[in-house]
């Protein structure tokens, strides 16, 4: 019995090393006193970190991605809660369900450069320019199925009866809406916010396919990390990371809470 | 009986619940009397919570007729049908505080609906009206509490605040005492009672507790796969139960499958395995159809003690369990008849005893086996 747990735990560090090890070398590089990302180490520096910090290219960049992300976000939760509330609360046969999720789940199965090359070529026979409106429109296709998912998954852990309960003391079905479901779903679309904001901050193809001159920061970052390779990007990189993870756990933790209220 | 106001609150007629092929209630027939309590006695699956739920507006009538104060329910919403509900685990808002939840459905008093005045109310009427709702439950304290930090005893008691406060025709419960404990049940039993009796409001209640629907009730619907099996009032449901299945439900009774030998004015001869009785009958019964006698534990006896005219049987005890005020002894006798007793000192195991019963105060009823239902 310990002999095959031990086994077992070796063989899980050995899975999580091969995960994150690259993850950890670039953390390591982004610490390194030296212009070249190579062994042996130099020393410890901060410097790294602060050339991202002051770089104004790099802030224009972080300034676009936001100006797509928070529409982006706000619009992928709106919209996959409205999916979500269809999923979980229209009496519909069970056939045209499964349909209506298959359709709104498909994009996760379509590779995204197909999308993004039938989405430029719609856009330009329609004579569409594009901008940060389009790329915005094309992450919210993408971001939809887990924006869907993560409200959806709120919503079938709400006490159907809560909603009855409300019926049954003289509530329409918009006063159960307002008083009794959107309450209970908040924190669900707080969760589903943060993880639409990473997805849209950290997507690089469609945004590379429908951003047109604008660049927000992940298309600098692939484009650098291709042409212009520095410790720096390093930091950039560990920042972007620790970022999108302290968000996702920050989401989290709010839908969590609400599955207390609710329980 | 005589005393029985002419017209009933609430009334079914021939309802009727499908699901696709599969039909959950299967027309049946009932009166509501105003403030009465009534309980709805079944197994799981009988159609209790599906009926509580055509009343309350939940489910529609797959056909029948379904009427309050004469007046048909079937086309009213359930927002507006003046009857409230106290659901199963209470399902009180646990974003809202206790006062909130009271609160909750005074906000759509007096609209246009059953029983509205087509006026709303005021701020302050409402404010009145809950803190009136909650000293009727004895909850005033807890007001501003959030009802997760409240024990199961006092969310029920705020579910049922939440109803009242309502005014509602009927208050339907729905097992509201199964997610307590055993003491806390019979507590909120005298207190439902109470209520009910304060209140003078009309309660329906699901179980499928026997000893609850008799420790509340003045009437009880007992119902079996979509149909109602008996209902009256819980004595003559104990005392003459209307099938071997109601008496075998209810428990606490010995039934003995037989055959009907002979009828004579109310009375029949049955054959069973442990002899041949006579006993009072219930009506219908035919000859040669099955039928089960009814025989409660606290009516054998140990033959010494037995009056002139009792019917005797032979048996040998199983089991004995000191039951307080005496010995609950489990017997087996002739053909494997299991038999059940109360008696006052406890026997040896394995010891056979002559045990005697009143034929007078047995019952036949309807055998397992017969009748439109089987």
């Amino acid at each position: 019995m310990f002999r095959a747990s031990a086994l077992a735990a070796s063989w899980t560090l050995l899975i999580f090393a091969f995960m994150y090890f690259p993850v950890a070398v670039i953390l390591i590089f982004s610490l390194n006193d030296s212009e070249i990302i190579a062994f042996p180490l130099q020393g410890l520096t901060l410097r790294w970190y602060e050339s991202v910090v002051s770089d104004g290219r790099l802030g224009g960049g972080f300034a676009t991605t936001l100006m797509v992300a928070f529409p982006a976000a706000i619009l992928s939760t709106f919209l996959g809660a409205l999916a979500a509330l269809a999923l979980t609360r229209y009496e519909m046969k069970m056939k045209l369900k499964l349909v209506f999720a298959i359709l709104l789940l498909l994009p996760f199965l379509i590779p995204k450069l197909i999308l993004a090359v039938a989405q430029l070529i719609l856009l330009s026979e329609l004579g569409v320019a594009r901008n940060l409106v389009t790329v915005t429109l094309g992450q919210v296709i993408v971001i939809l199925p887990f924006t869907t998912l993560v409200v959806a998954s709120v919503l079938v852990r709400i006490d159907r009866r809560l909603e009855e309960a409300a019926v049954d003391l003289g509530a329409s079905a918009w006063s159960v809406f307002r008083r009794v479901t959107l309450p209970l779903m908040r924190n669900g679309l707080v969760a589903a916010m943060f993880i639409a904001f990473v997805l849209s901050s950290s997507e690089v193809v469609l945004t590379t396919f429908l951003s047109g001159r604008a660049q927000p920061l992940s298309l600098l970052v692939a484009s650098d990390f291709r042409f212009a390779i520095s410790p720096a990007l390093n930091a950039l990189a560990v920042l972007i990371v620790t970022g999108n993870i302290a968000l996702v756990l920050v989401g989290e933790a709010i839908r969590r809470r609400s599955e207390r209220g609710t329980g | 009986m005589p005393d029985r106001p002419p017209l009933p609150l609430l009334r079914a007629d021939a309802l009727h619940k499908a699901y696709g092929s599969y039909h959950a209630v299967r027309g049946v027939d009932f009166r509501l009397m105003p403030e009465s309590y009534v309980t709805l006695l079944g197994p799981s699956g009988c159609g209790k919570t599906t009926m509580l739920r055509m009343i309350g507006g939940f489910e529609t009538v797959s056909s029948g007729r379904l009427e309050l104060d004469g007046q048909s329910l079937l086309d009213i919403p359930a927002p507006r049908r003046p009857i409230n509900t106290v659901f199963q685990s209470y399902a009180l808002f646990p974003h809202l505080t206790v006062e909130e939840n009271v609160g909750f459905g005074l906000a759509y008093r007096g609209r246009a609906g059953l029983g509205g005045d087509g006026r709303g109310l005021d701020r302050a009427a409402m404010r009145q009206k809950v803190a009136t709702a909650l000293s009727t439950v004895r909850m005033e304290q807890m007001a501003a509490r959030r009802p997760r930090h409240l024990s199961g005893g006092q969310q029920q008691r705020v579910a049922l605040a939440r109803a009242i406060v309502n005014e509602p025709r009927i208050l339907l419960l729905d097992e509201p005492l199964s997610a307590l404990d055993r003491r806390m049940r019979r507590d909120m039993q005298i207190e439902l009672k109470d209520l009910q009796r304060r209140l003078g409001m009309t309660f329906l209640h699901v179980t499928h507790d026997q000893e609850e629907a008799f420790a509340l009730s003045d009437h009880i619907i007992v119902m079996n796969a979509g149909l109602i099996e008996q209902q009256g009032a819980p004595q003559e449901i104990y005392r003459r139960p209307d099938s071997a299945w109601v008496a075998d439900f209810i428990g606490g009774s010995n039934v003995v499958p037989g055959r009907v030998l002979a009828l004579d004015a109310g009375r029949a001869r049955i054959g069973t395995a442990i002899g041949e009785v006579t006993a009072p009958a219930r009506r219908g019964l035919a000859v040669d159809e099955a039928a089960a006698l009814c025989i409660r534990p606290e009516q054998l006896s140990r033959e010494a003690a037995a009056a002139p005219g009792a019917a005797t049987v032979e048996a040998a005890v199983t089991h004995a369990v000191f039951a307080g005020s005496g010995w609950q002894v489990e017997l087996r006798a002739a053909g494997g008849q299991p038999l059940s007793a109360r008696l006052g000192e406890a026997p040896a195991p394995g010891e056979t005893l002559r045990l005697a019963f009143d034929p007078a105060r047995a019952w036949v009823t309807r055998g397992a086996a017969a009748g439109p239902r089987a």
